[in-house]
């Protein structure tokens, strides 16, 4: 809308902050109200702007009056202010993305699962290596197309990567939805951890009895950590979201401070976000492959620790990137 | 329209009087100085917000956030006290105001 570019462009010099933001805010607000006000009383579009902006005046009189100097040097306009709806969608795209990268682990364990449990079936079965194969390709194909589909929405997600405005009504209700969502979390990690313990089951049954041999054992196990891990995922990117939002969501009183003192950090989150789960599945697939055999009955929990480091290793980098 | 130079020293004043009716915000209050003056006196926004800014900073109004309506959150003023007072200071000094000037910038017909 004009108006709130041209209320952008007279602020644009101007620092950011809570005072400041403030006006901006009101004094759009107003204009706004005229301008709406304007064209209901039957005035054109083109009438309404021009009323409006003829009695916005000149900033150069309030600035002096508020005792506010100009930034010669800009920063400020370059970092957006996420309001509400801009906020609840991050967090709507996190979980959607947590879900299909916990669904996308899940489908290349079924792959593997289900390519190691018709190798069990052998000699039932004509050609069970021809047949695993074929089983394991679509779950393979649809898991990685499913992690690189999220690695690439990642990128639209970059805006809330860097600092940005967060206001503190808005940042308290965020904290406070972060706290609401522990018990979900704590929950996540509980089926989770639960569906992995469960995940020993068909492997002793298949280990130590003959109702199930140790193929299709190890393939139903990794069924129920691929399940386990859609749990750690989903729970994980869902309240990381909330994370992200409260540590580059900046209160616009301090925000020069802040945004210089994580500038250098910011590209950082991305690269782990964008090879850390391609990396795991290579090198899980990768161990699986070449040298194979038993190696299948562990690698799982390649998935598992990713998911529980992921943070981890994320705060791990920082570090040592920031020292 | 009349000369905002003519009218400047009053800008604080106007917006004293009106929150002495009762709590306001931006825009209601620059439609009601257009609208009681039947359009003859336009407020500019920044004037009215750096008359904000300095009744603020003299404690003769406070502002606070009102709720949202039509999805804006609006910042609300309130007069003071001290408010209060100062406004019936310059009440008083406008009554003498205009009888000075009356009595020497009045046109004709009395002389």
């Amino acid at each position: 809308m004009i108006i709130r570019e041209y209320v952008e462009q007279m602020f644009k010099s101007v620092p950011l902050t809570e005072e400041t933001y403030q006006l901006k805010q009101d004094m759009l607000a107003n204009m706004e109200d005229k301008y709406e006000h304007l064209i209901a009383e039957g005035a054109t579009e083109n009438e309404a702007l021009g009323v409006v902006i003829t009695e916005f005046g000149n900033i150069d009189e309030l600035l002096t009056e508020m005792g506010i100097r100009k930034d010669t040097e800009k920063t400020v306009d370059h970092y957006p202010t996420m309001e509400s709806d801009a906020v609840d969608g991050y967090i709507k795209s996190r979980q959607t993305m947590g879900l299909r990268i916990g669904l996308g682990v899940w489908s290349i364990l079924t792959g593997v699962g289900g390519m190691l449990t018709l190798f069990g079936l052998a000699p039932t079965l004509n050609m069970p290596g021809v047949i695993g194969v074929i089983f394991l390709l679509p779950f393979l194909i649809i898991g990685i197309g499913l992690l690189i589909m999220e690695g690439l929405r990642s990128r639209d997600l970059q805006a809330y990567q860097s600092p940005f405005v967060l206001l503190p009504d808005l940042r308290d209700e965020i904290a406070d939805r972060k706290k609401a969502y522990e018990k979900s979390l704590a929950f996540s990690i509980m089926m989770g951890v639960a569906l992995c313990i469960l995940s020993f089951v068909p492997l002793l049954i298949g280990l130590w009895t003959t109702t199930l041999s140790v193929l299709p054992g190890i393939g139903l196990m990794l069924v129920l950590i691929g399940i386990g891990v859609v749990f750690f995922v989903y729970g994980g990117n869902s309240y990381y979201a909330f994370t992200v939002l409260l540590e580059n969501g900046k209160d616009p009183a301090c925000f020069e401070e802040a945004v210089k003192a994580d500038k250098r950090m910011k590209k950082l989150n991305y690269i782990i976000d964008e090879i850390y789960w391609p990396v795991i599945v290579l090198v899980y697939l990768g161990l699986g492959f070449i040298i194979g055999g038993n190696v299948w009955s562990w690698s799982w929990i390649l998935f598992v620790l990713g998911g529980i480091l992921e943070d981890t290793v994320k705060a791990l980098f920082e570090s040592i990137y920031k020292s | 329209m009349i000369s905002s130079d003519v009218i400047r020293g009053y800008n604080d004043t106007f917006l004293l009087s009106l929150l002495s009716e009762q709590d306001s915000y931006g825009y209601a209050l620059s439609k009601e100085i257009k609208e009681r003056t039947g359009g003859q006196y336009v407020i500019k926004e920044t004037t009215m917000y750096s008359a904000f800014s300095r009744l603020k900073k003299n404690k003769l109004i406070e502002a606070y956030a009102g709720n949202i309506t039509q999805g804006k959150k609006r910042t609300y003023y309130r007069i003071t006290e001290d408010g209060r007072k100062y406004l019936e200071h310059k009440q008083q000094e406008w009554t003498l105001t205009k009888e000075v000037i009356d009595k020497l910038v009045e046109r004709g017909e009395n002389k």
